[in-house]
């Protein structure tokens, strides 16, 4: 069954399914999914492990889709969950991702402002990605994945009123730790 | 970007455009979908496609083996239930309570084919049918069993009755019915039906001597020899007596027998034939009927006038 990407991104339902739908998917939604990946995992390699695996299950799955939800939160759910089971299993291998680390090299002064606004960039992500797991997760549904509170319950399989708690306090946390480090123009 | 949603309320935190930062931070890392990275994921699409099809065409290969299987499931299901079954029934059919009841059957049809008879004979007579007391019939039943297992066979067979029924219906519908036909009966009937000497207690062997005594005319004979002792014995082995429950009509003749350690008085009636037996000092009675109670008096008459 083929569905197509209509443009408020609902998935419409056509007499076909291919590989060049999944590949019209996979441009619209990829970096979303692989970028949830990595901040879940903290490792590019298992990240796009991590997109295939969540590509083939959304083209396993695709006559499954029921349309209640917008098939971008669809997709990040799987991704989701598939970055959990990788954690999961993980952790039985003992095996720590790794955080790439790169040193930035000697900056001229005219790329001053530049590299500022990525450190401040770079804070942010990390205050986000240092959260508690329960708050993390909520703030990447909310303000990454563009989810609504009801939406980032059902994904994370936890009660609506749960989840505007946790966002709440995810918020507080964040302003608490991001005030005063990072300049007005944010 | 905004956040202006409808369960989200508009905190300080919302205006970090949290999105906008993480998406910079992550593609400044190099976190982004490369077209590699895309090809490859259709690569691996395409060969999952490739194993769904192959594995369609082993389910398909695989169904029929499915179907023997399941058929097998159910004729091994089917011979369980079957010898299960079977098993029953043997267990059922060599069960002593089962033999008990099939005797308790036989003897009950026995016990049916005797009231029948009885019943139609004495209607042939003429007489009033009386039912005896429900252990009399118990006694009767019980003799009648003792009597012959050959005819438990015959009256085991359903067809029994209605065969006497038939071949009695034919008996009354004549008065002056022949004696081949009440042989006919007799032999069908011969479970109810004793023998002379039977209810004499004796055999002809042992019979000393008879003393007859014709009540109306008060004429009495003594037979001693032992051939007008056999020809008596014969005249008397051509009827059958059947046993009464009770029974006590005119006395019309008195038959003494007497034997070497016992002796037998037969008072006989119109209707009955009383039996009076003392062996030694044990005396018992017991009533019968004959099958044909005036023939017997009138072959009673003419033994004592010749």
């Amino acid at each position: 069954m083929q569905k197509d990407i209509q443009s408020d991104g609902s998935w419409q339902s056509s007499a076909h399914e291919s590989v060049y739908d999944m590949e019209a998917l996979i441009r619209e939604y990829g970096n979303d999914v692989l970028r949830t990946a990595y901040i879940y995992v903290k490792d590019l390699h298992a990240a796009e492990d991590i997109f295939q695996e969540v590509f083939i299950k959304v083209y396993k799955n695709l006559s499954t889709f029921e349309g209640n939800s917008s098939i971008k939160t669809w997709i990040i759910r799987i991704t989701i969950n598939t970055c959990k089971d990788y954690l999961k299993s993980a952790y039985k291998r003992k095996v720590i991702p790794m955080t790439e680390y790169r040193e930035d090299a000697n900056l001229g002064a005219s790329e001053y402002d530049e590299v500022e606004k990525r450190d401040t960039n770079h804070l942010i992500k990390e205050t986000v990605l240092s959260l508690p797991a329960k708050y993390r997760d909520v703030v990447l549904c909310v303000y990454f994945n563009d989810m609504t509170i009801a939406e980032a319950a059902k994904t994370l399989n936890i009660a609506e009123g749960t989840a505007k708690s946790r966002l709440s306090r995810a918020r507080q946390k964040l302003k608490d730790i991001l005030e005063g480090r990072i300049s007005d123009e944010f | 970007m905004s956040f202006d949603r409808d369960n989200r309320d508009k905190l300080e935190i919302d205006d970090l455009n949290i999105k906008h930062i993480l998406n910079n931070s992550l593609e400044n890392e190099g976190i982004s979908v490369s077209e590699d990275l895309i090809s490859r994921t259709l690569e691996a699409i395409k060969k999952q496609q490739a194993d769904d099809s192959t594995d369609k065409g082993k389910d398909e290969k695989i169904k029929p083996v499915s179907l023997l299987r399941k058929t097998r499931i159910w004729i091994s299901a089917a011979a369980a239930v079957l010898l299960l079954l079977i098993g029953m029934n043997a267990i059922r059919f060599l069960s002593p309570e089962k033999k008990a009841d099939q005797e308790f059957s036989k003897s009950d049809n026995m016990e049916n084919g005797e009231e029948n008879a009885y019943s139609m004979l004495t209607e042939k007579d003429g007489k009033t049918t009386e039912a005896g007391t429900g252990d009399e019939l118990m006694k009767s039943a019980g003799e009648a069993t003792a009597q012959s297992e050959a005819f438990s066979e015959d009256a085991n067979d359903a067809n029994t009755e209605e065969k006497t029924t038939e071949i009695y219906a034919d008996a009354t519908g004549e008065d002056d019915s022949d004696t081949n036909l009440m042989m006919g009966i007799s032999s069908v009937l011969n479970v109810d039906e004793v023998e002379f000497s039977e209810i004499a207690g004796m055999e002809p062997a042992d019979i000393k001597s008879v003393e007859i005594t014709a009540m109306n005319g008060n004429r009495t004979i003594t037979l001693t020899e032992k051939e007008q002792v056999e020809k008596f014995c014969s005249i008397m082995g051509n009827h059958s007596f059947v046993r009464e429950t009770e029974g006590k009509s005119d006395e019309q003749f008195l038959i003494e027998i007497f034997g070497k350690e016992k002796e037998s008085r037969l008072i006989i009636g119109s209707n009955s034939v009383d039996v009076e037996t003392v062996d030694k000092d044990m005396v018992s009675h017991s009533i019968y009927s004959a099958v044909d109670q005036s023939r017997l008096m009138e072959d009673l008459n003419q033994f004592l006038q010749q």
